[in-house]
């Protein structure tokens, strides 16, 4: 079942197209992931589709409902959490999980089941009647998560979850999404970090301009798009005459050196990396260590894009 | 409803729960009152007012026009001489003085052309501020029970001078009808009645007009009040403008059932702390608040609502919290001054664009016994300016999601 129907849909703001004729369907268990560059557009097109902005062409349908018309019913089952913390700092965590829970219709024990369970879900039971204001990064992170999944929505929204979070509290957080999806709840995710995209997505759009210029899983999207292999390959004096002999190397697309490490593209139909290295040996280079990079979603954006994905 | 109490009841939370700008707010506005209550406090006491010079000039040669001019000169017997021949040289009733000498010394002339040039004279000590004109038929006609009128000419008067002249007048021929009523009833005359009864040099700081304290307890208490539109701004630039809103918008509530809760948990915190003022004035200074509590809890929500909504207005208009935060400190500083809440003086036409003007003006009423419908559609002005502010916020709010 498609949990949301993104049709040509436009957004403009004045002169300025932020999301360009989106179609998209996301289906219902999915952790979808939306990648893309700042200012691609990814929150812009999540805005349209949480409400929060009105479409300029092209419509949503999410439940199967259409937004502009039963959004209250939509919202009951619907949670985001914004890029930005967005909760009352004064507030102690329990207090803010209470607040948001009311707001989405919860009262009396029915609340404090929901809110309890929030917390205890990211780690935050323990610390519930600390102000929030003197809460570290990490935590306010996962109290702006507790206050979208106390009313346990069926489709949850999360624009860069993890921005300005340590290594840790991004895996703790990334845990947590991959929980809630295994508990039936659907996950549209936004995120220019590759590396959490491909942790947690079943399915990936990758945004640029304000379009999705691919959609797929993870494995489809390389194969489609990467058809080089990358060898980084480190050695002990090397002459421009060799660099100009391995660029001739049958299979070889291009060779770059900096200092004393080159980086090699090869095309895998043509030359195999066993092949390669053989070749290179024969050449008398003096090999010091080598590293085949696998092609990943960040490849896939250099190919697409012309550009990496934090530029 | 529900989605509106607990919203009320959130947004008193955050505010109670944030006590630092609380009590320094609060604390700073009662040290301005007792600096200003202090500072003003010789400039609010009552002083005695100086009798107004008026010039008589008496042309009747009857026994009322005499009548009048013993009467304005003192003579408190003035009226025991009525129907007889005129008395000027019995020494007793000349030297008692009456309760018109009080507020009028009375000049002879012998005619208006005399009197006019008093009246121009530069001598503050000599310079008369009304002619009254006695004519010559005076007598005559009331004894004849005609129409006639003594002639008061107020041309250089101010306007407390005139308004002394005519209340004077008004007693005397008050004085004057009651008794040629009661003779021609054959009924003795009530020596009680006199001028003295009539015309009562009030002691204005003891019943009527407040002191320095409890003027200024009022006066800042409005601008403590006015200074609620900070909750406004902050409500708004926070839970609508900013993030927070953002995130609200995602969920169910009704943007009007947010807005209602907001405001009206603002207003209950504004009104709280303007109580906190009334009390701390109240048994630290001796401010006087009068004994009608409803309406001065009445008339502080009211101000409350009319700041609250103010706020929110000017974060709608201005749609960046920091601009309207500026803006209402201007606003609660020109509106103050407007109403004459840092010095006592009359703004004229201008005081009507302040809401303090009409929230003190209610106050000031229900405190001091002055008209109460004043008070009351007082009280509906502001509640206007609040339905006005809250519609027009709300209207704005719509082009947010544009």
């Amino acid at each position: 079942m498609n949990i949301i129907e993104a049709s040509r849909l436009v957004k403009k703001y004045k002169n300025t197209v932020a999301v360009d004729g989106i179609d998209l369907t996301v289906k219902e268990g999915e952790i979808f992931g939306l990648l893309g560059p700042n200012g691609a557009g990814k929150s812009t097109f999540i805005g349209t589709l949480v409400g929060t902005l009105q479409v300029t062409e092209g419509s949503v349908r999410i439940f199967d409902k259409d937004i502009s018309k039963e959004s209250a019913a939509i919202k009951k089952d619907m949670g985001y959490v914004p890029q930005d913390l967005a909760f009352f700092e004064k507030l102690s965590a329990y207090d803010n999980v209470l607040y948001w829970g009311r707001l989405y219709g919860l009262r009396g024990s029915e609340l404090k089941k929901a809110a309890q369970e929030a917390l205890e879900f990211t780690g935050l039971w323990d610390r519930r009647k600390e102000q929030s204001e003197k809460f570290s990064g990490g935590m306010k992170r996962r109290l702006n998560i507790a206050c979208a999944i106390v009313h346990k929505p069926k489709l949850l929204f999360m624009d860069e979850p993890t921005v300005g979070v340590d290594p840790q509290s991004r895996n703790n957080i990334l845990d947590t999404i991959k929980d809630l999806n295994r508990n039936g709840t659907t996950v549209i995710y936004t995120s220019h970090y590759m590396e959490e995209v491909e942790a947690i997505c079943d399915r990936v759009g990758i945004m640029d301009f304000g379009k999705i210029i691919a959609l797929g899983t993870i494995d489809e999207l390389i194969s489609a798009h990467v058809t080089d292999e990358c060898a980084i390959i480190e050695v002990e004096d090397i002459d421009l005459q060799t660099i100009e002999a391995i660029k001739r190397i049958e299979g070889v697309n291009s060779c770059e050196r900096e200092d004393k490490v080159l980086t090699l593209h090869v095309n895998p139909g043509m030359i195999t990396m066993m092949q390669l290295l053989e070749k290179l040996i024969a050449k008398k280079l003096n090999i010091q260590a080598v590293n085949i990079e696998k092609p990943n979603l960040e490849t896939v954006f250099l190919m697409l894009t012309g550009k990496k994905l934090r530029d | 409803m529900r989605n509106i109490y607990f919203q009320m009841v959130h947004s008193l939370k955050c505010i109670f729960k944030d006590t630092k700008p609380l009590i320094s707010k609060l604390l700073t506005f009662a040290i301005v009152i007792l600096v200003l209550g202090s500072a003003f406090s010789e400039t609010f006491e009552a002083t005695s007012m100086e009798p107004v010079r008026v010039a008589v000039l008496n042309e009747d040669q009857g026994p009322v026009g005499q009548m009048i001019v013993d009467w304005l000169e003192g003579n408190d017997n003035a009226f025991d001489a009525m129907g007889q021949e005129p008395q000027t040289s019995e020494p007793e009733a000349q030297t008692q003085d009456n309760e018109a000498s009080m507020w009028l010394t009375a000049v002879r002339v012998d005619s208006f052309e005399e009197g006019q040039k008093l009246a121009e004279e530069k001598d503050d000590d000599q310079r008369i501020s009304a002619v009254i004109a006695i004519p010559s038929d005076f007598s005559a006609k009331m004894l004849s029970s005609e129409k006639t009128a003594i002639e008061i000419h107020c041309g250089r008067a101010s306007a407390i001078e005139a308004t002394v002249v005519e209340c004077v007048f008004d007693t005397f021929v008050t004085s004057f009808n009651y008794r040629t009523a009661l003779e021609e009833l054959g009924q003795q005359v009530i020596n009680e009645l006199s001028t003295e009864e009539s015309i009562k040099q009030m002691d204005m700081g003891d019943v009527d007009s407040p002191d320095a304290m409890s003027y200024y307890a009022i006066a800042m208490l409005m601008m403590t009040l006015l200074y609620s539109a900070e909750y406004g701004v902050n409500g708004i630039a926070d839970d609508y403008l900013g993030v927070i809103g953002e995130r609200i918008r995602t969920t169910p509530i009704k943007p009007y059932q947010q807005y209602t809760g907001k405001i009206l948990g603002m207003c209950i915190a504004s009104t709280f702390q303007g109580l906190f003022i009334v009390l701390l004035t109240g048994l630290a200074y001796g401010a006087n608040w009068g004994s009608n509590y409803l309406l001065l809890v009445a008339i502080i929500f009211s101000m409350s609502m009319v700041a609250t909504t103010f706020g929110a207005l000017f974060c709608m208009i201005t749609r960046d919290g920091q601009k309207a935060q500026a803006f209402v400190t201007v606003l609660v500083i020109a509106c103050t001054f407007l109403a004459g809440g840092f010095v006592k003086i009359d703004m004229g036409a201008v005081k009507f664009l302040s809401p303090n003007y009409y929230a003190q003006t209610a106050m000031f009423n229900s405190i001091y016994g002055g008209d109460m419908s004043i008070a009351y559609s007082y009280i509906g002005v502001l509640w206007g300016f609040a339905i006005a502010a809250s519609a027009l916020a709300l209207a704005l709010s719509r082009r947010k999601r544009a």
